[in-house]
């Protein structure tokens, strides 16, 4: 077989940063997927490999037309450089140096939408929901939105079943500001579901990461989103896929995927692009993780509005205030 | 009934896919139920409830995969049921490899398909010249959909598609159809013998729709952009598909589409033209009439007139300007008085609602010798919009422009912004309402049902005075379009609308209503 000799077009930060401090490291491949690859690093860290037109945190977008899987096997060792990544069997190397930098979180330097447009914003991402495939979670998307969508009806799964009332009480707790009681409630969620990423961490990614940008949006408002954040993520490392223990890991520091960074920017920042794209691309490239992610985004959405009205009751403290974008470090 | 597990360590797939093999594994004769999942404790506490535990699960973590069954042994082995797991694994596999491929790159775009030779670019402005000059540098031919692109960029980009031989259609270029293959918004038109080169969109669409419906074809259809016939740019797109159309051997006659262009950029175009060895169909919207029939090209009065002559002059037939219907005048004369009768003597006003901006241009140059026409696209600074004295007079609105569709879709795409502006611009004072429906590859399933709606929801609003509206609407599509130009027209006629066959018969019939308000008046 000859040598691949790929490219990567893009780098998250996150992962130079990474690659600066610890300029050359083994690396072991962890899971192939057809156009995506998890590397192994430090026992429970995770680099992601993807040729999709998406980047995750810890991520490198590279530019390869063939499946990873016909090259690459769990088990296999790569060198990681400042520069490039190297098969320890030579079959590929993937050469860094031209590569663009992504940043992993939120850039919050944009002007918020007042709590209505959110409003708005949230209604219409449930109408495009509703009219998508029932997969996953997505069964329970009436129940936790209370809204009754169409007479089309329901067809619901196991998992979605099992698991309604359980997600039900946590978004109540959520919502409430029962942050304590909706930690203990995750214990019911953690690891729940099919697939690498269970569908329940994905909905949970997506409250985690909104906590995330409300906590750096409006700072000490919610000084009980830090802990939370990090108590799911602690807690995921034993109940959990280590995909997932680490997406969560991630969530709780306000990472996420470029597409989930995006619909967010789109729902909650003016001028940040067009929902129904947004969504589509988190439908795309996350398939029924999207739509849990989604799901999950929707609740998260009815904590922003209560928050933020409550806010704009106490004198509208600014959305973005204390939030420069960060440095991004080159290469 | 026996149940089974079977257990696959450090093992990872999507849950699309567990999600369809557990599908496939269910419907297995001879397994009764059957659970796939991360071994996650959750996971297994919903198998025990499920009662398909087994001794097994005490040895899962949560990176194995489990297959959990219940089976009747006499018909099913777990064995099979794990060969058809893996035979589905297989399958999806197979469809994940090249289906759903997305290439982030243009490179690996170009990898994925070898022998491409067009790209098609549609990214956010700021990143576009950078996608494109990639897409040059590698002997692409581009079309850039994207707009927000900088002068200076398109300027050097033109400038290196010229040296390398290439098109390089755009910024802000929406239609075009290259060797038959319709890109961004296009009609479905036979291929033929005219070549088209178009520097508006909509402009370019209802030539091209007008000769499939007189029987030709077209050869190729080349966009470039709205600012290509600028001084700046210097139409270096206009000149170069113009000559490319030259050298084509299968292109008999040549259109060429534009606003009017800078001066010293139309002496340029009417060079080429004078020595072009094939016909020349011009029609720069306003253009100058004279320096066009001083180079041997043809002139036009609107885009049907242009398809018109081309075909004409296609097929060796003598033609003239057509200023007329295709129905008879009488039949013209009777839809006017019939319009005009069911008006009320304060009903003076047009509100012209498009979705094609050259469609619109051209209703005001036509509207314009008799009214006054106030525009968010004037064709003079003293007819914009902010200057319609206390906010009563004729409007003709380019709803495809920016200010409209900023953070929402085209018009065309979706009707959502016309059906606001019936709303808020159609009032009691209104008597005319003139509007366009563009058919074809990018357009909404179902633009004539969406205006036939809003026309049905004025009508309502105005019978409570005890009024009406005159309503006139051309449909710019052809019968091979999906949304079904019949199905269109019936649409927009069972709602009362009078259905023109071209934009720019329905602005002249437009123009004898007003007229006749007016001498009424």
């Amino acid at each position: 077989m000859s040598k691949k000799e790929l490219n990567a077009i893009t780098l998250a930060d996150d992962l130079v940063e990474l690659l600066r401090e610890h300029p050359s490291q083994t690396a072991l491949v962890h899971s192939v997927y057809p156009h995506a690859v998890n590397l192994l690093i430090r026992e429970d860290e995770l680099i992601t490999l993807t040729s999709q037109d998406d980047i995750p945190p810890m991520g490198l977008m590279v530019n390869c037309s063939t499946s990873f899987t016909e090259f690459l096997s769990a088990g296999d060792k790569v060198i990681l450089e400042t520069d490039q990544l190297t098969a320890v069997n030579g079959s590929f190397t993937v050469d860094f140096r031209d590569a663009k930098v992504w940043k992993a979180r939120s850039l919050l330097n944009l002007d918020r939408f007042s709590t209505e447009d959110v409003t708005q914003n949230r209604h219409n991402l449930i109408r495009w929901l509703a009219q998508q495939p029932a997969e996953g979670l997505l069964p329970l998307l009436p129940r936790l939105t209370h809204l009754s969508m169409s007479s089309k009806p329901v067809v619901d799964n196991i998992y979605s079943r099992y698991i309604a009332d359980d997600l039900d009480a946590f978004t109540t707790a959520i919502n409430t500001s029962a942050w304590e009681q909706a930690s203990v409630l995750a214990d019911r969620l953690i690891g729940f579901g099919m697939g690498s990423t269970p569908s329940c961490d994905d909905f949970l990614a997506a409250y985690m990461i909104v906590l995330a940008i409300a906590d750096a949006s409006y700072p000490g408002q919610h000084p009980w989103v830090r802990q939370f954040n990090q108590t799911i993520a602690s807690k995921a490392k034993s109940r959990t896929t280590l995909i997932s223990a680490n997406m969560l890991r991630l969530a709780a520091d306000g990472k996420t995927s470029r597409s989930h960074q995006q619909l967010i920017q789109t729902c909650l920042f003016k001028n940040s692009g067009q929902l129904e794209y947004s969504a589509s691309q988190v439908m795309r490239h996350g398939a029924t993780s999207g739509g849990d992610f989604l799901l999950g985004l929707i609740c998260a959405f009815e904590w922003v509005q209560n928050t933020m009205t409550d806010i704009s009751k106490e004198g509208e403290r600014a959305w973005v205030e204390n939030n420069q974008p960060q440095p991004v470090p080159g290469i | 009934m026996t149940l089974h597990t079977s257990i696959k360590r450090n093992a990872y797939y999507d849950s699309v896919t567990l999600m369809l093999l557990s599908r496939e594994l269910q419907k297995l004769e001879g397994v009764e139920d059957v659970l796939v999942g991360m071994g996650t404790d959750l996971n297994l506490d919903l198998a025990k409830d499920l009662g398909l535990a087994s001794g097994e699960f005490d040895t899962l973590t949560p990176n194995d995969l489990f297959i959990a069954a219940k089976i009747d042994e006499a018909q099913i082995s777990m064995k099979q049921v794990e060969d058809a797991f893996i035979e589905q694994l297989n399958k999806s596999a197979e469809s994940d490899g090249d289906e759903d491929y997305q290439p982030p790159s243009l490179r690996s775009a170009v990898q994925a398909l070898p022998g491409a030779n067009m790209v098609l670019v549609s990214v956010p402005g700021q990143f576009a010249a950078a996608e494109v000059e990639e897409a040059l540098d590698a002997g692409l031919h581009v079309m850039l959909f994207s707009d927000n692109v900088s002068v200076e960029d398109e300027l050097r980009l033109k400038q290196k598609a010229v040296e390398k031989g290439l098109l390089m259609m755009g910024p802000d270029c929406g239609t075009a159809i290259i060797n038959g293959k319709p890109l961004c918004f296009a009609n479905a038109v036979r291929r033929g013998r005219i070549g088209v080169v178009g520097a508006s969109g909509t402009g370019t669409q209802e030539v091209t729709v007008q000769v499939h419906k007189l029987g030709e074809g077209l050869s190729q259809v080349i966009g470039t952009g709205g600012r290509d016939l600028k001084e700046q740019i210097g139409g270096l797109m206009m000149i170069q598909g113009f000559e490319s159309l030259i050298a084509d051997p299968e292109t008999d006659l040549i259109v060429l589409i534009s606003k009017p262009p800078a001066p010293l950029v139309a002496e340029k175009i009417y060079q080429i033209a004078k020595t072009s060895p094939k016909p020349v169909v011009i029609d720069f919207i306003g253009g100058d009439r004279a320096a066009i029939e001083a180079v041997g090209a043809i002139p036009c009065i609107s885009l049907e007139d242009a398809a018109q002559k081309a075909v004409k002059a296609l097929h060796g037939e003598a033609f003239d300007d057509f200023t007329g219907f295709s129905l008879p005048e009488d039949y013209i004369n009777c839809i006017v008085d019939t319009s005009v009768a069911k008006l009320k003597s304060d009903q003076t006003e047009l509100r012209a609602l498009f979705t094609g901006g050259t469609l619109a241009d051209e209703a005001m140059k036509v509207l314009g010798v008799h009214h006054e026409i106030y525009s968010n696209i004037p064709l003079s600074p003293e007819m914009a919009i902010e200057n319609l004295p206390g906010g009563r007079g004729h409007i003709c609105l380019d709803l495809g422009e920016d200010q409209f569709t900023r953070g929402r879709p085209h018009p065309m795409i979706d009707p959502q912004t016309r059906t606001e502006f019936f709303e808020s611009h159609v009032d009691e004072k209104t008597a005319v309402i003139l509007v366009d429906v563009v058919l074809g590859f990018g357009s909404y399933l179902d633009p004539a049902g969406a205006v036939a709606d809003s026309v049905r929801e004025i009508r309502q609003r105005l019978s409570k005075q005890g009024k009406d509206v005159v309503v006139i609407a051309s449909v710019c599509g052809t019968d091979l379009d999906s949304q079904d130009l019949n199905k269109s027209i019936e649409s927009l006629e069972a709602a009362g609308i009078i259905v023109l066959p071209s934009n720019a018969q329905a602005v002249r019939l437009t123009d004898r209503v007003l007229q006749r308000i007016k001498k009424g008046a």
